[in-house]
């Protein structure tokens, strides 16, 4: 049993992470009866906005219905105090995700807008510094595996894992921070001795099935998405849906591409930097996902400066700052690609500067993952597994009632 | 140039008890309404709270009283045009007389126009638009003064009601009239509409059988339009209804932020009066705080809970029509232990709208009084001073300074006069000259 933490001042405390006014709320419930995705087991915004006003953030932050808003704006427009209770949801995961964030560096970004350009100017000096240094000491033992521009395999690569790793440290423990948060504050879902009553194998099958019904439909399809959105049937294409769909899967499909490069040029040729034709399924894989990235960051930066319907008239700084950075990775990723195939002399002077606002902008998106809006794509589908999870163990327990142990016969001695 | 020592603008309720009051103390009073009737909205409705007294048996009685006052002039139609402060206490008015096109000396009331007149229009004054009216005719039964009046608006100009009248009272050369006058105080008892705005959700005014408070007024009115409740779409009696409270106030999507202190007593009374008038009726009051504050109002709630009134606290979000059967579905999100989300078919909904004040800004450039946040005429020292407005001998009574139930409304009328009697004497000059921090009522956003 866990004692709950009160923030008296939670709401102030929350509005650095958007523009609401849920202290004029009168829990009149409106938002969630106007709400199309609540369900009975997920019952929002009111909900949401009661635990804020009571000050009870660990609660808030664990709540699964925090990664159920797709911000359709309905709420907001029919709350009778104008509390904004959909600027609320985004601002919630915001905070969420600040709170996950065990450098604090999110909190502070969130805090002073400016600290992000600090921040990114910062790590901009040093990773450039880092890049020629690097290059010019050969640090990491640097062989003659030459990209264009000049720049050496190595410092990339090496370089790319140091720095990832750290990011990943940083990820796995707001991830693991994420998991004791719902484990602790959510005892009711567990219900009375149920962990104990399941074995083990019973928890890894539902463990293991949860994972990838999570990953599948939540990731790959997102199926919720489709299903649930509001905006699929809006006046202007492409829908929500299709643009977050080919931002994922341009993402997704860029990571395979590096991933597979490595693996094949890398480890089976032993030529990183080799020359490929554009027909080589791997190159293709990678032109593919970021026209697709492109596509959909193109789409929805255009939307959401016209603001062509109300799910796009509601930008926050990290939406634009995210999304512009997927763009320009897209973009200069899109332009390098071209160069290689380009006669040399002609794109002699610009491979440099493309190729370094390349890996600039991959660093910055990479190293904004977990601090911004960006770690949704870790938090969100965690959330959604840890709480499916929960259900399917209580449906387990239901569906097989456990045996109860025969009561042990009594000797009686005549 | 008539003379006056108070001119009232308003012959609701509480216009009418401030006419009396003054009248009764001697001082010489013109009352005047837009209507072609006094008696405001009372008049239009069935019972009170919370002693279910008949609400004509109140307001009739009080306008026969004035109408037939020696010191109480009465003039229906009649607005204010231009107005004039004249600084030594003195004011001076230029009333509109709206045209009557009858002949109010030879009209006996007899209601023979009526007959006549073949038109049918939708009466959107007394009975809310849950009846059809004539062109012409004595406006309601218990109308005051007992003459006809002709709208000339949805008037076809047959010319029947004419050869139908045994005095030849029709008049169709009735123009607009300029009446100057000359008053010692002003009374502004202007009273309210309902929130003229039906939210989107909830149908926007659309569904036939959605209706507002005051419609419900009328059909359990004795004098009301069908001697019964039905429902508007297709005539039937409701098998259950459901009250929607807070539907226009409380609400700053559309203006109107603030409580309108009625619509929860009303609201229980219609329940009331419903469980006698459709006995076989399930009725639901969906409120998010019930707010029986007046003396008698908690235990008037209880006794309805105890009628078998069904509470439930929650507010509605939506409405949806059944678009053959035009039956009802209400979503709300509802508190308490069974609570969630929860959407239930109703044959009638009862929104149970807020209030609006009629004095408009547009009023105030006629006579410039202040309003409030809240666009009520603004009282300037509410708190120990009734009805004091920021014009020194112009007051204002009942629901023009804010949302107020009868019993306070008649209070508002009595304290006002008061005050006239007060100022007509010569009193109350130092009260305006006082420096005050100006108390201005917070809105509920």
């Amino acid at each position: 049993m866990s004692v709950l933490k009160i923030k008296p001042n939670l709401i102030d405390e929350m509005q650095d992470y958007g523009s609401f006014d849920v202290n004029t709320c009168f829990n009149c419930g409106t938002c969630t009866a106007t709400c199309p995705l609540v369900k009975e087991d997920s019952q929002f915004p009111r909900m949401l906005i009661r635990l804020a006003q009571l000050g009870q953030s660990d609660k808030l932050i664990a709540s699964k219905e925090l990664w159920a808003c797709y911000y359709c704006g309905d709420c907001s427009a029919s709350c009778p105090r104008e509390a904004d209770p959909a600027e609320f949801m985004m601002a919630s995961r915001r905070y969420a995700i600040a709170n996950y964030d065990v450098t604090g560096i999110s909190k502070s970004i969130y805090k002073n807008k400016l600290l992000v350009f600090l921040y990114m100017l910062i790590t901009g000096i040093i990773i450039t510094a880092g890049l020629v240094y690097a290059d010019t000491s050969r640090f990491f033992g640097n062989t003659d595996h030459k990209l264009m521009g000049g720049y050496y395999y190595e410092t990339i690569h090496y370089g790319g894992l140091v720095f990832g790793s750290l990011l990943g440290l940083v990820i796995l423990l707001g991830v693991y921070k994420m998991y004791r948060n719902i484990d602790q504050t959510e005892p009711l879902r567990k219900q009375e001795g149920l962990d104990t009553k399941l074995s083990l194998s019973v928890k890894a099958h539902l463990l293991w099935t949860t994972f990838w019904e999570t990953l599948i439909n939540e990731g790959a399809l997102q199926k919720r998405f489709k299903r649930e959105d509001p905006s699929t049937q809006p006046a202007h294409r492409p829908s929500r849906w299709v643009i977050h769909m080919t931002i994922v899967w341009g993402f997704v499909g860029l990571a395979a591409a590096t991933a597979l490069d490595y693996l094949v040029k890398d480890l089976l040729l032993n030529d990183p930097a080799g020359f490929v034709p554009i027909w080589y399924p791997i190159r293709l894989l990678g032109i593919v996902s970021g026209l697709l990235m492109l596509y959909g960051t193109s789409y929805s930066l255009y939307f959401r400066w016209k603001k062509v319907s109300d799910y796009y008239n509601t930008s926050n700084f990290d939406d634009w700052l995210i999304l512009t950075l997927i763009w320009f990775v897209g973009l200069t990723g899109f332009l390098a690609t071209l160069f290689v195939y380009l006669p040399q002399n002609l794109v002699l002077g610009w491979i440099n500067a493309v190729l370094i606002i390349h890996v600039l902008t991959v660093s910055w998106l990479f190293m904004l993952l977990p601090f911004t809006k960006f770690g949704h794509m870790m938090y969100r589908p965690l959330a959604l597994w840890i709480y499916d999870y929960q259900e399917q163990k209580i449906a387990y327990a239901q569906s097989h009632p456990m045996e109860t142990p025969e009561p042990s016969p009594v000797l009686t001695i005549s | 140039m008539y003379e006056y020592d108070a001119l009232i603008v308003g012959a609701g309720i509480s216009g009418i008890q401030s006419a009396i009051d003054l009248g009764d103390m001697g001082y010489k009073v013109l009352m005047i309404d837009k209507q072609s009737s006094i008696g405001g909205t009372m008049i239009q409705l069935s019972k009170v709270f919370p002693t279910l007294d008949c609400a004509s048996c109140i307001t009739t009685p009080k306008m026969s009283t004035a109408f037939h006052h020696d010191n109480i002039e009465v003039r229906t139609l009649c607005e204010v045009k231009h107005y004039k402060d004249l600084e030594d206490g003195r004011f001076e008015v230029i009333l509109k007389q709206n045209p009557r096109f009858v002949d109010m000396d030879k009209c006996t009331g007899c209601n023979d126009c009526a007959e006549a007149c073949p038109v049918a229009a939708i009466d959107l004054g007394y009975d809310e638009g849950m009846s059809y009216k004539k062109a012409v005719g004595v406006p309601f039964a218990t109308a005051l003064p007992q003459k006809a009046a002709l709208d000339i608006e949805s008037c076809i100009f047959c010319g029947k009601c004419a050869n139908a009248c045994p005095t030849q009272a029709i008049n169709f050369d009735h123009r607009e009239e300029e009446i100057p006058i000359n008053v010692g105080a002003i009374v502004i008892a202007t009273g309210f509409y309902e929130t003229p705005t039906i939210r989107e959700k909830y149908g926007g005014g659309k569904f036939k059988n959605v209706i507002t408070g005051k419609q419900m007024e009328r059909l359990l009115a004795p004098t009301g339009p069908a001697g019964g409740v039905f429902r508007p779409s297709d005539g039937k009696s409701p098998g259950s209804i459901a009250y929607v409270q807070c539907a226009g106030s409380r609400d700053a999507t559309i203006g109107v932020p603030y409580c309108s202190s009625i619509c929860c007593m009303f609201a229980i009374k219609q329940a009331m009066l419903l469980s006698a008038a459709v006995p076989l009726a399930e009725i639901t009051v969906y409120y998010m705080d019930i707010r029986a504050f007046g003396k008698g109002y908690e235990d008037f709630y209880e006794e309805a809970k105890a009628m078998g009134v069904e509470f439930v606290k929650g507010k509605v979000a939506q409405i949806h029509e059944d678009d053959e059967t035009k039956d009802l579905t209400v979503s709300v999100e509802v508190f308490g232990e069974d609570g969630g989300i929860q959407k239930v078919d109703h044959d009638l909904v009862v929104l149970s709208m807020g209030v609006v004040p009629q004095w408009t800004a547009d009023m105030s450039k006629i006579i410039p009084v202040q309003l409030g946040p809240d666009r009520f005429i603004r009282e300037i020292r509410f708190t120990e001073e009734p009805g004091l407005t920021s014009i020194p001998g112009v007051f204002a009574a009942g629901m023009a300074t804010g949302p107020k139930d009868i019993v306070d409304s008649i209070n508002s009328g009595s304290s006002v006069a008061g005050k006239v009697a007060l100022w007509l004497s010569g009193g109350l000059r130092e009260e305006y000259e006082v420096q005050y921090i100006p108390l201005i009522p917070t809105l509920g956003k």
